[in-house]
């Protein structure tokens, strides 16, 4: 199996722009997102950093492949390959260079013939990555974009990654969230805006279940502490970027896993059924991000 | 063919979100039909969105793939006392998924948001 790796973006000055390509046609394993830029004084922090990342989506003829905000797909990045994405030099000198790179996936493993995303004809595959200029924290910005294309392999599935907002239920309770029919779900993503600290014992969410059909399925109830640490199995510890910062990275994040043992042999197959639901719990009136990853089937 | 109907006023200086109800087939977008009244000035701009949640952004646009991204120059249609019709083909294949218009009034005045869309279920 022969593999290209080529940059689609090169050293590219960071703007506040929509910067859209069209991706090669060969079948694709996976991007390289990066952005590079010099610190101000301070430490930048990953918070800072990654929100210049707006958001990345990637389009077949319109239809979504892939659509994540980056501290979405910074979390897919842990789920999948189980560690935080590569964030170089932590100090605090003005003027240090410091390198953020997300992957943006095709595929619950890279470098996988058999799930990637499948040859296409040309301008059929758009990247667009919605950006902010680097400004203030962290400045001189440059973006590059590699590709790895996997040349004759004939994948029979690939990941799509997709994120819903899910608004504020107007109450604390339980909240519905209908999710779409017809794939095969590996994981669910919740990101929350509240999680314990001094202030609060709260978590936004503060248990889960998934009922198909209206009956629980695999998840019958799940409380936040322990989703939090099904971390282990993902990424474990060490969670802060910076000395005395006290957040878990990715923030505020966890997973309710269908894809426990990575053979498919749990996963959540949606086809058939007539109803899947995700029952958050919330303990916090407020919206929450909800990161589908989703196997599809090649015709 | 069915058709989803959106109706409903912007505030002058403001944005909103209509969203249909949720869509537990498969199906085609094939067409999209947008009126504007006399005096928007081609001061609105409507985008429109599939989406897998119901949520109604009043400050931003939603946060999904916009329609009319992919090849335009831009994702938006403005007008003046006209009615737009947009042959449009999209493939949703998930059943359970939202349309959503979304309208981003820039003028001084309120105006109608007037938009109807044409799927085809399987």
């Amino acid at each position: 199996m022969e593999f290209i790796r080529s940059n689609l973006v090169k050293d590219h000055t960071s703007a506040t722009e929509t910067i859209e390509k069209d991706l090669p046609t060969n079948p694709l394993s996976h991007l390289i997102f990066t952005v590079e830029g010099e610190q101000n004084a301070d430490e930048a922090t990953l918070a800072e950093i990654i929100a210049f990342i707006n958001k990345i989506e990637v389009t077949k003829k319109g239809v979504t492949v892939i659509s994540a905000q980056s501290e979405d797909l910074y979390g897919v990045n842990c789920y999948l390959f189980k560690h935080r994405p590569i964030l170089t030099n932590a100090i605090t000198t003005t003027d240090g260079v410091r390198n953020l790179s997300l992957i943006v996936p095709f595929g619950r493993k890279i470098f996988d013939p058999t799930e990637c995303y499948p040859k296409t004809l040309k301008g059929d595959l758009t990247l667009r990555a919605d950006m902010t200029i680097l400004a203030s924290s962290i400045t001189d910005g440059l973006i590059n974009i590699e590709c790895v294309e996997l040349v004759g392999a004939t994948p029979a599935r690939y990941l799509k990654t997709t994120m819903m907002d899910v608004p504020a239920p107007g109450k604390t309770g339980d909240n519905d969230i209908e999710l779409p029919i017809g794939n095969k779900i590996v994981a669910i993503q919740i990101r929350m805006t509240t999680f314990p600290t001094t202030v609060t014992d709260l978590y936004g969410v503060q248990e889960a279940r998934i009922l198909v059909n209206n009956k629980e399925y695999g998840y019958a109830s799940a409380k936040a502490p322990c989703m939090v640490g099904d971390g282990i199995f993902r990424l474990g510890g060490v969670p802060s970027t910076m000395l005395l910062q006290q957040l878990l990275n990715p923030l505020n994040t966890v997973w309710i896993d269908y894809d426990p043992r990575e053979n498919d042999e749990f996963l959540l197959n949606t086809q058939g059924a007539s109803s899947v639901k995700l029952r958050l719990n919330m303990g916090v009136n407020e919206a929450t991000y909800v990161t589908l990853l989703e196997l599809v089937d090649v015709q | 063919m069915k058709t989803i109907s959106f109706v409903a006023e912007c505030a002058a200086r403001s944005k909103k979100t209509l969203v249909s109800k949720r869509i537990n087939h498969a199906y085609k977008l094939k067409r999209i039909v947008a009126s504007f009244e006399q005096g928007a000035s081609q001061e609105m701009k409507l985008r429109f969105y599939v989406s897998l949640d119901e949520s109604a952004p009043t400050t931003a646009a939603p946060s999904d793939v916009s329609i009319l991204r992919d090849y335009g120059q831009v994702d938006y249609i403005i007008g003046e006392a006209s009615q737009k019709q947009m042959e449009h083909e999209l493939e949703v294949a998930e059943k359970g998924s939202y349309l959503k218009v979304f309208a981003d009034n820039e003028d001084f005045f309120a105006h109608l948001i007037d938009v109807q869309m044409y799927i085809d279920e399987d």
